[in-house]
């Protein structure tokens, strides 16, 4: 066994008094052994605080939804199931959709709130696109004029805040309900298949929910594929899938990106 | 490695609830300083404002989450970490960069909290590593900061400032002395805060690089250093104890991390950490007078 005195056995005495007081000796403090236990108590308070601020920041949906008292209850739950692993607390909420989804784990909000890991999800991509690279949008009419007749072979670069995700829940439109000055309001199926794209053109993400076709035919894009081969596999979903319209609409969310356009014919 | 330090003069920790008043027009503070941490993304809203920011004020990069003085997986938590501030410095060319003296991690848990550090040698020796190896990285001198504590161990064998002064003396690193964790640690163990002052003024000069002010939280059994009001009228006391020990040229900001208040209620408190520094002067200047015409009254 390592020495109870090394540094390492120390800190570890010290973090495991503050996750299992009931099961751990503390290092030896200055502080009478009932003074240490309540000096302990603050550090044990800022554990649970620092897990709870951290998780507010990056799920402010699932906050809203599920209000302050259960939401603290949760984020010490999933502070003891999944331990940070970054000094950057940014970071700390990575699988709290995983830890949402496991029935034993995720104390049982599986059971009454099956939409939930759903929502953690998006929200964590919602945050993760909040941070990507800035990027500039790229025109239609620029890429058209740049291709001229090889459009269709003309593969696109997606932003990197661009994220393509399906649900078997409404999770767009709750997000969308939830949002501040919003004008959608909560969806009153909640069993609703859903694809729908979260991206950021300038510094607020935004939340988009795309038919299947439009959806396939992005996620066809974002696979490297080129623009005639991804408006084919729209189409094959949806013989009605209007092309001229989708582009720009696509085009106009600033899904792609300025790069070195290339055709398949370019392909190696 | 260390450098003259620059009288950057009172600065404000810039939080996001303030970007819109810093962006809309100039505010009357002389320097700026963030948690690294917050802009470590490869874009986005935060590091737009930074950027901005950063042509008209200067910028102190405050790390808190390498947590220094983790006996075990420092590496795994900090490899990443230390190439994302290293970017950081590289985009915003910082007037200062600080972390803190404390621990933070376990085998498979980071606890993101600063905890005590054992003030003994081992835990020097492992700290001067560490800030040798940061202060390779960044080509540059760090500040490491004082923290707040509420429990001390019973095997330390010496003083947070004696710790400080010999890590600053073997590594070359800056201190960043933090006036109120000096007074909550003061009150919540019985230590000596003028002793550290004392001790912190046999330093040469620019080695205090920055001073920190911030408000604490009284209770029945201690003070929790909650950043969250305006400074205890006892630790301006201290500050102004500062002033004459140290000199007032040292950089100095006012942190605010919870409840956060509007903007003027922060300088506010700037103002006040500048009348603080320029009632010192004027009393350094006085004394110096008084003593040269004592003394030209003497050989006259």
């Amino acid at each position: 066994m390592a020495d109870p005195r090394s540094l390492s056995a120390i800190q570890q005495q010290f973090a495991d008094a503050l996750l299992f007081p009931d099961q751990s000796t503390s290092p030896l403090f200055k502080s009478s052994p009932e003074q240490a236990q309540e000096r302990l108590g603050i550090y044990r308070g800022n554990v649970s605080a620092i897990w709870t601020q951290a998780l507010q920041n990056t799920y402010p949906v699932l906050y809203q939804l599920v209000g302050a008292e259960f939401f603290e209850q949760m984020a010490k739950a999933y502070g003891r199931a999944h331990p940070s692993t970054s000094g950057d607390l940014n970071e700390f909420g990575s699988q709290l959709a995983i830890f949402l989804a496991d029935p034993i784990t995720g104390i049982g909000i599986i059971n009454d709130y099956p939409y939930f890991p759903d929502v953690a999800n998006l929200e964590w991509h919602v945050h993760t696109a909040y941070y990507a690279a800035n990027t500039a949008p790229l025109g239609l009419a620029e890429v058209i004029e740049k291709t001229g007749e090889h459009f269709g072979q003309t593969r696109l670069r997606l932003n990197p805040a661009c994220r393509l995700i399906t649900s078997e829940w409404a999770c767009a439109t709750i997000w969308q309900a939830h949002q501040p000055n919003t004008d959608v309001a909560y969806p009153e199926q909640l069993e609703v298949k859903n694809y729908y794209l979260v991206n950021r053109q300038h510094w607020s993400v935004e939340v988009h929910a795309l038919g299947i076709a439009s959806y396939l035919g992005l996620l066809a894009l974002s696979q490297g594929e080129s623009i005639g081969s991804a408006l084919e596999q729209a189409m094959e979903h949806d013989p009605d899938f209007q092309i001229a319209d989708q582009l720009q609409q696509w085009f106009n969310w600033g899904i792609f990106v300025e790069s070195k356009l290339s055709s398949s014919d370019e392909r190696m | 490695m260390r450098k003259p330090t620059v009288n950057l003069g009172v600065g404000v920790g810039l939080r996001s609830q303030h970007y819109r008043d810093f962006l809309n027009a100039p505010i009357a503070i002389d320097w700026l300083e963030v948690h690294s941490e917050n802009y470590f993304g490869d874009g986005g809203y935060d590091l737009h404002v930074l950027q901005q920011l950063r042509q008209d004020y200067p910028i102190s990069l405050h790390g808190v989450g390498l947590a220094l003085g983790s006996a075990v997986g420092y590496n795994t938590y900090n490899d990443a970490h230390l190439q994302k501030l290293h970017h950081l410095v590289q985009r915003i060319q910082p007037a200062l960069v600080s972390e803190h003296l404390c621990w933070g991690a376990v085998t498979g848990r980071h606890l993101n909290d600063l905890l005590p550090l054992p003030l003994r040698q081992d835990a020097l020796e492992l700290i001067c590593e560490r800030v040798d190896q940061i202060q390779n990285l960044l080509q540059r001198s760090v500040l490491i900061e004082n923290v707040s504590t509420y429990l001390r161990f019973a095997q330390d064998d010496m003083s947070e400032a004696e710790f400080l002064v010999q890590l600053a003396k073997r590594t070359g690193c800056g201190i960043l002395l933090d006036v109120n964790n000096l007074y909550v640690n003061q009150h919540n163990h019985g230590e000596d805060a003028l002793a550290a002052l004392r001790h912190f003024s046999g330093l040469p000069q620019g080695v205090i690089g920055e001073i920190h002010l911030a408000g604490h939280l009284r209770t029945d059994d201690c003070l929790i250093d909650h950043h969250g009001c305006e400074l205890a009228p006892e630790v301006w006391d201290l500050y102004q104890t500062t002033c004459s020990l140290l000199g007032t040229e040292i950089p100095v900001l006012i942190e605010w991390d919870t409840d956060i208040p509007a903007l003027p209620v922060l300088l506010a408190e700037a103002a006040k950490a500048t009348h603080y520094r320029d009632t010192s002067r004027a009393n350094i200047i006085n004394a110096s007078s008084v003593i040269n015409s004592i003394s030209a009254a003497h050989h006259g």
